[in-house]
């Protein structure tokens, strides 16, 4: 039946809303599966899987997945790195248990040859890392801490202003689903090329300052 | 007509070429063909494969971001994409827990999908292929992309065999027509030999001949043909001519034993006639015998008695003598002693045989001779007899009271003698035949006096043995015949040597002995000579002989060459030794005249040779002699 549905789903470009819709019927056991699906990547064990049932967990797991896999599609230049072995940093912002978890996912885990660290960050600490992420919903504070850590490269939000303030790619929840925006024009701006396979499963693509 | 039923015949040379060119062909095309199909096959599955597996790498690669981020209605958009490429039918993404994550299937079918997901690779089954692919991103397997697609082997295989079927088609076409072209080089020459055989069995004319000028082993074989037949000709040519050759020499073998049968017959005539012809004077003989016995003391009858006796013997004895005649010259051992002869000498001596029996039966009797000597180059005994024959062949078949004529006269070197007769004649298909051996005018006649057909064989046989001829004429039965011979004659003069005539030795006497066991023979001549004075002596076998030539020294010796206890040949070795042997003339007498017995008796010795019976005349002959003979030995 569902299969049925989608296989009359013309192309990729159809309203934002009718896919919203079609995907919200899934979103229960997505979110499920995609927890079990990077719990699975993960490699630490996932208890938090059984004993945080709550979504609040569980969607931070996803998008500590998440970010994990934006480096994987994000091109830095070269004159991000002070050399070859030189490791990607991860700068979280505002949430520790982020951080903790992102940690644990990048364990043991490179991108394209490059170790990958992550760090914990407090507000107004210097920002010299190639993915910041500024938990919280807050868009004055996130557009506050974005402002004062211009070297971060590709700044990831999760706040209903986040583009606007100069983040390159969003958080959004969409049906009980964790999505993103992107902007392309902000990725141009720090000099890091998305590549368009990210692009295609992208929520929404923003190009210039709306 | 019969060319086309040939042709269409399945077992020529013709059609097993094309068949062979055309099976060869097929042969090829087969092998190639199923070589590049399997080929072919293989490529297309490889290719298919390839062509599904990269399908589901791309398919991968762009749903990779899709089943990171979880997205999927992406995936799901992503994967209708496969719907440019109608062969896949289904296809379905798989997360790395094995949930299904996406799914699509062709538009308007129903596809089952597998729940699971499987380890990458391939598999065919059921005419379609499915391709299990593992989706990686960024170093790590996110999921694994499932593709399923139509598997065009069997129309594939189908299609490509429609086409080598159909080059195939053409190529044996070709190939058929090709070979039809090139076959006639070799079926026709074949084709050639085959009528010209058919030709020759048919016509049974062995000159036809194979045309052509043919290279290789064709031509070896018309050759080869050719002179076969040309040998076959000339045997049968051969074969044709050994039997005309045969048959001829049946005809001619058949023709020699009608001969043959027909001699037999005439033998048997013969015999039966001889005889006939030799009792015949034995019952006037014995009549004449009684006559002496009962009335002996009649001198007359005596006398006519004696006179019929002596001509019926006369008679016998000369059958006999022209029947060893006729025998010696058909043995060839006949020898006539040429010499000058006196026609007139030759008359009276023939006369002297013949006349009493022409006075016999009563016919007149007419001698017209030339008046000068006529000579002639021969044997004067045998002339004689040739003309004693004639005469006595006229006198036998002319009615008593007839008229019998011997006329003699000379043409340029050639003498002619007729014997004419008013006899019975001959019919004009007999005048060649009645000179041939026991031919007689009429062999059922019963004539008291018919002969042998002896008398006129032998005489012509004397006359071509004097280089001369004799013919018969008649102007019919009944009225009379005639035989004319011609002699060649001599013209050389007279020589002086005339042998004494025997009227003057006659009045000599001699000392003579006679010994045979023939006691009646002997006995008769010994008193002949004691009557004509001489001294004799007889005895009966060898030894006797041998002792009375001693004693006696005798003048002539009539010796017998069969004698009891020593014979003649040994007699007359023995008498030769004896002191006075050597004077003696000694005389063989013997009942075996061929050439090797009168050999044997000169070798033994012997003077003279007398073949039995004896006529006394001959021994008075031998008698009259004497001096010669003396002359000789002295």
């Amino acid at each position: 039946m569902t299969r049925h549905r989608f296989s009359r789903t013309p192309q990729l470009s159809t309203p934002a809303r009718k896919r919203r819709q079609a995907v919200g019927r899934l979103a229960g056991w997505s979110l499920a599966c995609a927890a079990a699906l990077f719990a699975g990547a993960a490699a630490a064990p996932a208890p938090a899987h059984a004993e945080s049932g709550s979504s609040q967990a569980l969607e931070r797991r996803v998008k500590a997945a998440f970010l994990y896999k934006f480096l994987g599609y994000a091109d830095f230049p070269a004159s991000a790195f002070a050399d070859a072995a030189s490791p990607v940093t991860i700068g979280v912002v505002g949430s520790d248990e982020m951080a903790a978890e992102l940690a644990r996912v990048v364990a043991g885990r490179q991108v394209r040859g490059r170790q990958i660290v992550v760090r914990s960050l407090r507000e107004g600490d210097p920002a010299q890392v190639h993915l910041l992420f500024v938990a919280g919903n807050d868009s004055a504070r996130t557009a506050r801490i974005l402002r004062a850590a211009p070297a971060a490269l590709l700044p990831v939000t999760e706040c209903e202003l986040g583009l606007q303030n100069g983040s390159v790619i969003n958080f959004r929840i969409i049906e009980e689903r964790v999505r993103f925006d992107v902007s392309l024009d902000s990725a141009e701006r720090n000099n890091v090329k998305l590549s368009s396979r990210l692009l295609t499963v992208a929520n929404r693509v923003v190009k210039g300052n709306t | 007509m019969q060319s086309r039923q040939h042709s269409n015949d399945g077992g020529s040379v013709r059609s097993k070429l094309i068949k062979m060119a055309v099976f060869t062909t097929l042969a090829a095309l087969l092998s190639a063909s199923i070589a590049m199909l399997v080929l072919d096959l293989r490529t297309f599955q490889r290719y298919w494969v390839d062509d599904l597996t990269t399908q589901a790498d791309i398919m991968a690669s762009v749903t990779a971001p899709a089943l990171s981020f979880n997205d999927a209605a992406t995936a799901q958009q992503q994967l209708a994409v496969l719907r440019a490429r109608p062969q896949i039918l289904a296809g379905a993404l798989y997360a790395n827990t094995g949930a299904r994550f996406a799914t699509y299937a062709k538009a308007g079918t129903e596809q089952a999908l597998p729940p699971r997901p499987q380890p990458a690779g391939y598999r065919i089954e059921h005419g379609e292929l499915e391709v299990w692919h593992n989706i990686v991103e960024n170093g790590e397997a996110v999921g694994t992309v499932y593709l399923r697609s139509r598997y065009g082997l069997l129309d594939r295989l189908l299609n490509y065999g429609a086409i080598l079927g159909g080059v195939m088609l053409g190529a044996l076409l070709i190939a058929a027509l090709v070979a039809s072209r090139l076959q006639a080089a070799i079926t026709r020459p074949l084709e050639a030999v085959t009528n010209v055989a058919r030709q020759v069995m048919q016509q049974r004319d062995f000159t036809l001949r194979v045309p052509g000028n043919n290279s290789g082993e064709i031509g070896v074989l018309v050759e080869a043909f050719n002179d076969m037949l040309a040998e076959i000709g000339r045997r049968a040519d051969a074969l044709q001519a050994a039997n005309r050759t045969l048959e001829h020499e049946m005809d001619v073998r058949q023709k020699a034993e009608e001969a043959l049968i027909v001699a037999d017959r005439r033998k048997d005539e013969f015999l039966a006639t001889l005889a006939h012809e030799l009792r015949n004077p034995l019952a006037p003989i014995r009549t004449g015998l009684d006559i002496l016995r009962i009335r002996s003391g009649d001198a007359q009858a005596t006398q006519r008695a004696t006179d019929i006796m002596e001509r019926q013997l006369r008679q016998m004895v000369r059958l006999v003598d022209d029947l060893l005649d006729v025998s010696r010259i058909n043995t060839g051992k006949f020898a006539i002693k040429m010499g000058r002869v006196e026609l007139k000498a030759v008359v009276n001596d023939a006369m002297e045989v013949v006349r009493s029996y022409i006075e016999l039966h009563g016919h007149e009797l007419a001698i017209d001779l030339p008046d000068r000597p006529v000579f002639l180059h021969g044997d004067a005994t045998r002339l004689a007899q040739i003309l004693s024959n004639l005469l006595n062949n006229a006198a036998k078949y002319t009615n008593r009271g007839g008229r019998v004529t011997l006329s003699a006269h000379v043409e340029e070197k050639t003498l002619v003698l007729d014997v004419s007769d008013t006899g019975i004649g001959l019919a004009p298909d007999m005048l060649d035949s009645v000179f041939e051996m026991f031919v007689q005018v009429d062999s059922t006649l019963e004539r008291t006096n018919a002969g042998l057909g002896v008398g006129l064989s032998l005489a012509r046989k004397l006359v071509e043995l004097h280089g001369g001829t004799i013919a018969a004429s008649s102007e019919g039965l009944g009225r009379g015949s005639r035989f004319t011979v011609r002699l060649p004659i001599v013209v050389e003069p007279e020589l002086p040597t005339k042998p004494t005539p025997a009227a003057f030795i006659s009045t000599e006497t001699y000392r003579i002995l006679l010994a045979d066991d023939n006691v009646d023979f002997v006995n008769s001549i010994g008193a002949l000579l004691t009557a004509m004075g001489h001294s004799v002596v007889i005895t009966h076998n060898g030894p006797d002989a041998l002792a009375a030539a001693a004693r006696f020294c005798p003048d002539y010796a009539f010796l017998d060459i069969g004698l009891p206890q020593m014979s003649g040949y040994d007699l007359a070795r023995g008498i030769r030794k004896l002191s006075c042997g050597p004077m003696t003339v000694l005389i063989a007498v013997t009942g075996w005249g061929q050439e090797k017995d009168r050999q044997l008796a000169f070798e033994a010795g012997f003077d003279h040779h007398m073949v039995k019976p004896v006529r006394f005349e001959q021994i008075e002959e031998i008698l009259g002699n004497r001096s010669v003979i003396k002359k000789l030995r002295t």
